[in-house]
């Protein structure tokens, strides 16, 4: 029976292949990134391939077996019918509902009252902006070791929007991190729904192998903003060393000095960070295939025996 | 006849375990949504509670500092703050609320993809419209479990589980040749039993939907009973639809599979084809906006501010006689900089919010091939979470910003300060919704349409077996 029920399982796979296999064939053929040798999407192809085998396999081996401990083809219809509307519509949809009652994100107001509260009053609530910038101003004359801003080598209205710059940068950094935080709880429980439900696994890993899920666009966000901050800080920086103070609305940057603004380069996150993000969706994936063949061969000589 | 035709359908009923379970499954699903749509709505009501206290206490703040004593450097600023409109115009935050109704939990819609309150302030609209809450976008991905998912998603499915072998059954168990003899003909035994069907999914139809009008405090009036409605008429169509694979008289498993296709085809394919073609129909480009939404940078140098004030007067001459050289020059400056900006840039938002609406427009006018699609933008219709309803809420809040930008610009291009009287008529916003009938009464037509034809066809099919 053991052997019937996996014959019969891989037979199905095959019919499934024959559809998938062209599918996968194709975008070797027809993707440009292929074209230009780009071994970054091929290893995700490949895995991507990969994953897709084991769903299938395990797919149609859940519903031969289905079928197999089902009295008659309608209950095994049904059932397994059943098992694909929980799987596919209802349980991915609980899952984020859930999770998001559960780790309830912050409204905008709040987010942005306490974005401006941490950079009037400082973080810990006793350092206000004023007093930072008082601070700065003894500290950036200490520096230089004289005692009026007129005698400052740089301009200190530079160094002062340098400064907040570096000073909010921190204080969003924070705010950020406890919503991505809260992002990632929401996350966390969709992706140990992949135990019991392989689609969710397979999204999962989808999104994460072609660079479309929540983890890359962070990735791209953080890697623009690391960018954002670089270029603010060579205008900064120009203007501390290039220009004096009370020429604030006056200085201009040197017509050569954008030709020195660094270029924006962003490279995707490499592959094994997508497997990282997605190890339970993986191992649930890879374990169910086992339980399953498991599962049928001990259930086989019952099934046999019965029928 | 009718009552022991139901009697025994009952009792068959009850004595298929997994039927039973699945019944009280919808009702827990029924529940489970109805607490998830009022804990969302309820998050929404506490966020607006909270920016309302705050608008409150900053025209409060306002109001106090009119009062403030001049002649310290701390009151001076105070002052300066409230009555100068030139630092009014950027400071001070008006309110739009886009107020869920009673009925916004029953079938949340767009609500989470949509904003559902600014805060504005006189400067460029179009930098300040397209903020929304944050989301994670696994959750949007996903979906929201409403009542309106139970009765669009879940109350097909269990119509299909307890009716596929309405006849098919008969003929497997050998019953059929019984029934024959009967002294009912088998077209009206099979309608009755498919009627109690019915009756029995309309029964969580009405107790959730009831149960949902307690827990949100919904009235008892045309909208609760369009909601009842649309839902029967959706179930009728179901039924209908049943009825009609049925009276193929093919096997069970025939008709599992050719529902359940119907199932798909309605509620998975239809609408993922309609989004597909409409947005490939009326493209959206979120780039081209991206310039518009950004901060207004104007040149502030002395030539700089030469051509933005001539550029403006040519518009606005009747602002020209109060030019003076000022201090105040560069507030002026940015607010007709971002006025301009404006008009410059509206053509362009007003482009993508048309697109949304001719997406709209086509989704609607095609729902005719899927009561599934059409049921669902009748349930939000009337819900009040429809896209409609947004794109409506867009165009009150930009004729409001409007009205504060001239609250501001006004003043300020003539020179004047702003005073207690100017506040206690500072602009409101009161959100205007206009349910139209028409719309709920043509698609209640098209369903009963849909349920009538449907039923008509398996009728007379039926007449043959």
């Amino acid at each position: 029976m053991y052997r019937l029920i996996l014959g019969r399982a891989l037979a199905y796979f095959t019919l499934v292949l024959a559809v998938t296999l062209p599918l996968f064939l194709g975008t070797f053929l027809f993707l440009p990134d292929f074209h230009n040798g780009s071994q970054d999407a091929f290893s995700r192809t490949m895995l991507l391939f990969a994953a897709y085998l084991m769903y299938y396999f395990l797919l149609c081996t859940v519903v031969v077996w289905i079928s197999a401990l089902a009295g008659n083809a309608k209950s095994s219809l049904l059932v397994s019918l059943a098992c694909w509307v929980c799987f596919v519509i209802i349980i991915p949809k609980a899952v984020a509902n859930i999770s998001a009652d559960a780790y309830p994100l912050i409204s905008n107001e709040v987010f942005q009252s306490a974005i401006s509260e941490d950079i009037r009053k400082g973080i810990d609530g006793h350092n206000p902006d004023e007093k930072r910038r008082e601070d700065l101003i003894v500290a950036t004359l200490k520096k230089y070791k004289v005692d009026s801003l007129s005698q400052l080598p740089v301009n200190i209205e530079g160094v002062i929007m340098q400064t907040a710059e570096e000073y909010s940068s921190k204080v969003y950094d924070l705010h950020f991190e406890q919503v991505q935080q809260t992002l990632r709880n929401q996350n966390k429980w969709v992706s140990y729904s992949a135990i019991i439900n392989p689609y969710n696994a397979i999204r999962n890993i989808s999104m994460g192998l072609a660079l479309t899920d929540v983890n890359s666009h962070i990735y791209f966000q953080r890697s623009a903003e690391a960018y954002r901050r670089e270029y603010v800080k060579f205008l900064n920086d120009d203007m501390t060393y290039n220009s004096k103070a009370g020429t604030f609305f006056t200085y201009k940057l040197d017509e050569n000095a954008y030709a020195k603004v660094p270029v924006f380069k962003y490279s995707y996150p490499p592959v094994k960070s997508a497997l990282q993000k997605n190890r339970i969706e993986l191992l649930s994936l890879i374990a169910g295939v086992l339980v399953i063949l498991l599962v049928i061969r001990y259930t086989a000589y019952k099934i046999s025996v019965a029928q | 006849m009718i009552q022991l035709i139901f009697k025994y359908e009952w009792k068959s009923f009850c004595r298929n375990k997994l039927q039973v379970v699945f019944y009280i499954f919808l009702f827990f699903a029924g529940i489970y949504a109805i607490g998830y749509g009022y804990r969302e709505i309820e998050k929404q009501k506490a966020t607006i509670a909270l920016i309302v206290e705050n608008e409150r206490e900053q025209f409060s703040r306002i109001t106090e500092s009119l009062k403030a004593d001049t002649t310290t450097k701390e009151g001076k600023a105070v002052y300066m703050r409230s009555v100068m409109p030139g630092l009014g115009r950027v400071q001070h935050k008006y309110n739009t609320i886009f107020y869920p109704t009673p009925f916004t939990a029953f079938s949340l819609g767009q609500r989470d993809l949509f904003p559902y309150y600014h805060k504005l302030n006189s400067h460029s609209l179009y930098m300040q419209v397209f903020k929304n809450e944050m989301i994670n976008p696994q959750k949007l991905l996903a979906g929201n479990l409403d009542l309106a998912f139970v009765f669009i998603y879940l109350l097909p499915l269990f119509i299909i589980a307890m009716s596929y072998s309405l006849v098919s059954g008969e003929k497997e168990s050998g019953a059929y040749p019984l029934l024959k003899t009967g002294a009912v003909s088998l077209r009206e035994l099979f309608a009755f039993r498919m009627g109690f069907r019915f009756a029995l999914t309309v029964i969580p139809v009405v107790l959730l939907s009831f149960f949902a009008a307690w827990i949100n405090k919904a009235p008892f009036n045309g909208l609760l009973i369009a909601w009842l409605a649309v839902s029967v008429l959706y179930v009728a169509v179901w039924c209908a639809m049943v009825f009609l694979i049925t009276s193929f008289n093919k096997t069970s498993a025939f008709n599992a599979v050719a529902m359940l296709g119907v199932w798909l085809l309605f509620l998975i394919v239809a609408p993922a084809f309609l989004n597909a073609v409409s947005a490939n129909k009326y493209p959206i480009n979120q780039t081209l906006i991206s310039d518009a939404i950004r901060r207004v940078q104007l040149d502030e140098s002395e030539r700089g501010q030469k051509e933005v004030f001539e550029k403006y007067y040519a518009l606005h001459p009747e602002y020209k006689p109060y030019h003076i050289e000022s201090p105040y020059n560069l507030a002026k400056l940015y607010a007709m900089g971002g006025e301009m900006k404006d008009l410059e840039s509206r053509p362009m938002i007003k482009s993508y919010f048309d697109q949304i609406a001719l997406r709209d427009r086509f989704v609607s006018s095609c729902n005719v091939v899927s009561p599934a699609v059409q049921a669902q933008q009748l349930l939000n219709y009337i819900a009040g979470s429809d896209i409609r309803y947004y794109l409506d809420y867009n165009r009150q809040l930009a004729a409001f910003h409007q009205e504060i930008y001239l609250f501001y610009a006004d003043p300020l291009y003539k020179n004047k300060t702003l005073s207690e009287n100017d506040y206690a008529v500072r602009p409101r916003f009161l959100m205007k919704m206009k349910v139209e009938w028409i719309t709920i009464y043509n698609g209640m037509l098209m369903l009963g349409g849909w349920a009538l034809v449907l039923w008509g066809l398996a009728y007379w099919k039926m007449k043959k077996i």
